[in-house]
């Protein structure tokens, strides 16, 4: 199964979503700000990288964890991959889109924008990952609901 | 097989058109009829796009023909369908874009299709317009 989390720019929700899946981030309590800025890709991606499923790693029950960005357009990214899956044969059970986009908080979304379209990083990366800290909550959850739904059973 | 892959993000469906002609569904040495055009048009829609992958029947040499348009995004699509199909290890495919833009009197067109009582008038300009531009199509 490949997991892919999206969100509007593929750089904040969507790779803390995956990183707390593959347990890179604590799942018992928020991350440090020093945690988050340790995640391979928080922050750093670009416009130019939006669309492209980028692979986080692979988690405990073989599952591969990607990432993607799509420009507030999840019913587009959503259409395209649905789509070719169709037409292309690949079986819906091999893949799962989840959508982060909709756990962003007011913070996440102006220092995302601050940090990575207006290139305020000195300013909007310390607010982006604060916000991210306090949406941590609500990612975990989601995270945990989709890590129970596709471990195997014991 | 080989699956070829039309894509546009000018608002406008060229893609299914460029589609259409390489299954043959619309003719390559002539430009289309009104008829033609419309049942190619009405069954894939004629807004501006939300990236809905379409197919538009076979080549003469087997292949898939697919189109999907968006208005925008263009780059965002081209690195999501090749990423995605990365993912699955699917090479044998094509992926075409086309650059024509949505002319004023395509918008109005379109835009009196919407209008009742003036769809056909809407789609006699779409029609007027498209013939300019279909020679460079596929």
């Amino acid at each position: 199964m490949k997991i892919i989390y999206h969100c509007f720019g593929g750089t904040h929700s969507s790779v803390t979503a995956a990183a707390a899946h593959l347990g890179m981030l604590p799942a018992d309590r928020p991350p440090r700000p020093a945690d988050l800025l340790a995640v391979p890709f928080f922050d750093t991606r670009e416009n130019d990288d939006h669309g492209e499923i980028k692979l986080m790693g692979v988690d405990d029950s073989g599952n591969e964890v990607y990432f993607v960005g799509q420009r507030g357009a999840p019913q587009m990214l959503e259409n395209v991959i649905f789509g070719l899956a169709r037409h292309f044969d690949i079986p819906s059970r091999d893949f799962k889109m989840v959508n982060v986009m909709y756990k962003v908080n007011v913070s996440m979304k102006i220092g995302g924008t601050m940090s990575r379209r207006l290139k305020w990083i000195a300013a909007g990366r310390p607010l982006v990952t604060w916000g991210t800290v306090r949406a941590y909550a609500k990612i975990i959850n989601l995270v945990r609901k989709i890590k129970a739904e596709e471990s195997p059973i014991k | 097989m080989k699956q070829i892959i039309y894509f546009n993000d000018t608002g406008f469906p060229y893609a299914v058109l460029a589609a259409a002609v390489r299954s043959g569904e619309l003719p390559a040495q002539r430009p289309p009829e009104r008829d033609e055009l419309e049942r190619v048009l009405r069954r894939c829609g004629l807004g501006k796009g939300d990236a809905t992958v379409y197919h538009l029947g076979y080549g003469s040499r087997g292949e898939k023909c697919l189109a999907l348009w968006s208005q925008g995004n263009g780059d965002m699509i081209r690195r999501t369908v090749q990423s995605f199909l990365g993912l699955f290890q699917i090479h044998d495919y094509e992926l075409v874009q086309l650059p024509h833009r949505k002319t004023p009197l395509l918008t109005l067109g379109v835009w009196l299709t919407k209008v009742p009582g003036l769809r056909s008038c809407g789609l006699g300009l779409i029609h007027r317009q498209l013939k300019t531009i279909y020679w460079g199509q596929t």
